[in-house]
């Protein structure tokens, strides 16, 4: 005898820990399994695109804050990025150098929370407690910099504001040291757990195929064997001047997404070293005029942020206000893909698969 | 890239109205809307463009018209295209190609959210971002919004 039945329907969120931030998934479901997922998004939108239209080109930085809200400097850096290009600013050598020393420690913060709430999400409570007390001291480090915690706001059109503070490269340095050492502490604890390891190898697979036809970037791409990062393939900044690897790996499973951005901070050290070795002297900012009319014409910039490809595109007429700023958040395109990667995965691994995307509502919301 | 070049310019001939090569990896096509996905779907698969990654998809009101902007990525030349085409405000219709990539389609929801531009033949053409019963489109040029007094219906359109 055949037993029919009727898919289930289960409301995940918008208020749920496991969801970090306000997302709603509707969830079809046949027993444990998942037969279909519906994301429901826009519980943050504050049509930030359209208020950029009204402000003149400089004043919009503050608002990249509030996209990705744990990689506010990677916002600042496309945003800057794509008026310098609209308008053919030049920023002096030693800004570019501290843009991306900066936006390095952003992306170990960025990749903490990461794993720190993701350790939480598979029941490994300790990784959160371990990857904050490293993450607090980037925030100390970026906080002395820039003032601020979260909301740095510290990148500008032609450069940064201020030259690092008295004595910040030995403290940068020293932090590195600790962090090597704290890095084989989470391997020990995480990436050689058994039972971490069982709960994420082999789940939500993402193939090569559907992760370049969805157009996912980061992580998730480089998980999935595709060697996309914005800095290889498009250097800004300094980029072509350091040498690093890019992580990529073939399973395209939770793991793989967890090892590639464990790497990534590995790699992220190795830059920091060499941009306070290779540091030249000189200004930070280029001087623009009080009132910034960038020529008519369209332009766009591409970062990449700890999420992954973060893009800016700007159109101007010629006015001091854009014509129109379009964002192209990574975590937004990331989690298109979401309801493809739960088809047929069990209600258990929905956290472990949702946690490894790595998704901040903030800048999929707009 | 030039023979790439040649190839679409041949293929297409009148339909592209302008095109300019940027960098060395990276050409800009402005082109007829008649022939928006028959391009996207040239440059997915010829063998010469390998345009195999949607990098985004936007449109922009320009107070006349709309104009579509979609960036492509190859992963294996490592060049960039950019489409460029425009359509008409008061009925802004054009073929989606949220079935040749399905990396555009939350793209697509989202400009028909704010733009109302109808993207025929996509499977799931509704509000992403904005409540189902919003009114109007937000991003428009001529949209004026009011406040409603309701937190949760947020400012709606005069008529």
């Amino acid at each position: 005898m055949e037993i029919l039945s009727q898919g289930m329907v289960i409301n995940v969120g918008p208020q749920h820990p496991s969801t970090h931030g306000v997302l709603r998934l509707i969830l079809t479901l046949d027993g444990e399994q998942i037969v279909a997922c519906e994301p429901v998004i826009g519980y943050l939108h504050r049509g930030l695109e359209k208020m950029m239209e009204r402000r003149p080109y400089r004043h919009n930085i503050p608002f990249t804050d509030r996209l990705d809200y744990l990689a506010a400097l990677s916002n600042n850096l496309a945003i800057c990025q794509c008026i310098e290009r609209l308008g053919g600013v030049e920023v002096p050598e030693r800004a570019q150098y501290i843009r991306v020393l900066l936006m390095e420690l952003q992306r170990i913060a960025s990749h903490l929370v990461f794993l720190g709430t993701f350790g939480t999400d598979l029941g490994a409570t300790t990784m959160f407690l371990y990857a904050f007390r490293e993450r607090e001291m980037v925030l100390d480090l970026l906080e002395e910099c820039t003032g601020a915690r979260l909301t740095y706001n510290w990148v500008r059109v032609g450069g940064v504001p201020d030259d690092l503070p008295e004595g910040f490269g030995e403290k940068v340095l020293d932090f590195v040291k600790v962090f090597r050492q704290r890095m084989d502490e989470y391997d020990r604890l995480l990436t050689r757990n058994r039972i971490f390891r069982s709960r994420t190898q082999g789940i939500g697979v993402l193939p090569k195929e559907m992760a370049l036809a969805y157009g996912c970037s980061g992580p998730m791409a480089r998980a999935s064997g595709i060697a996309y990062d914005i800095r290889k393939v498009a250097p800004y900044e300094v980029y072509d001047r350091v040498e690093f690897d890019v992580p990529v790996l073939e399973d395209g499973d939770v793991w793989a997404r967890y090892l590639v951005r464990m790497e990534e901070m590995r790699q992220s050290l190795r830059i920091i070293e060499q941009v306070l070795r290779d540091m030249p002297d000189g200004a930070v900012q280029t001087k623009l005029p009080k009132v910034f009319k960038p020529p008519a014409g369209i332009a766009y910039s591409r970062v990449e942020s700890p999420r992954g490809e973060l893009s800016f595109m700007m159109v101007s007429d010629g006015s001091s206000n854009p014509v129109r700023v379009h964002i192209r958040a990574p975590s937004f395109v990331n989690l298109s893909v979401l309801p493809r990667l739960l088809e047929g995965a069990k209600v258990a691994d929905l956290v472990a698969i949702l946690g490894s995307i790595d998704v901040v509502l903030g800048e999929i919301d707009r | 890239m030039n023979e790439a070049i040649q190839e679409l310019l041949g293929r297409f001939g009148e339909a592209v109205q302008e095109w300019t090569q940027v960098t060395p990896n990276e050409v800009r096509f402005t082109v007829s809307s008649v022939v928006w996905r028959e391009v996207a779907q040239y440059l997915r698969d010829a063998p010469l463009w390998q345009m195999d990654y949607p990098a985004d998809l936007t449109v922009w009101d320009t107070g006349n018209e709309f104009w579509l902007y979609l960036r492509l990525w190859s992963s294996v030349y490592n060049h960039n295209v950019i489409l460029f085409t425009a359509i008409s405000r008061e009925e802004p219709r054009i073929a989606s190609l949220a079935t040749l990539y399905p990396g555009v389609d939350w793209h697509e929801r989202e400009m028909y959210d704010m733009y109302g531009v109808i993207f025929e033949g996509h499977p799931n053409l509704k509000r992403i971002l904005l409540p189902d019963d919003w009114e109007g489109f937000p991003f428009r040029k001529d949209y004026v919004a009011v406040p409603s007094g309701d937190p949760l219906r947020g400012p709606q359109p005069v008529d």
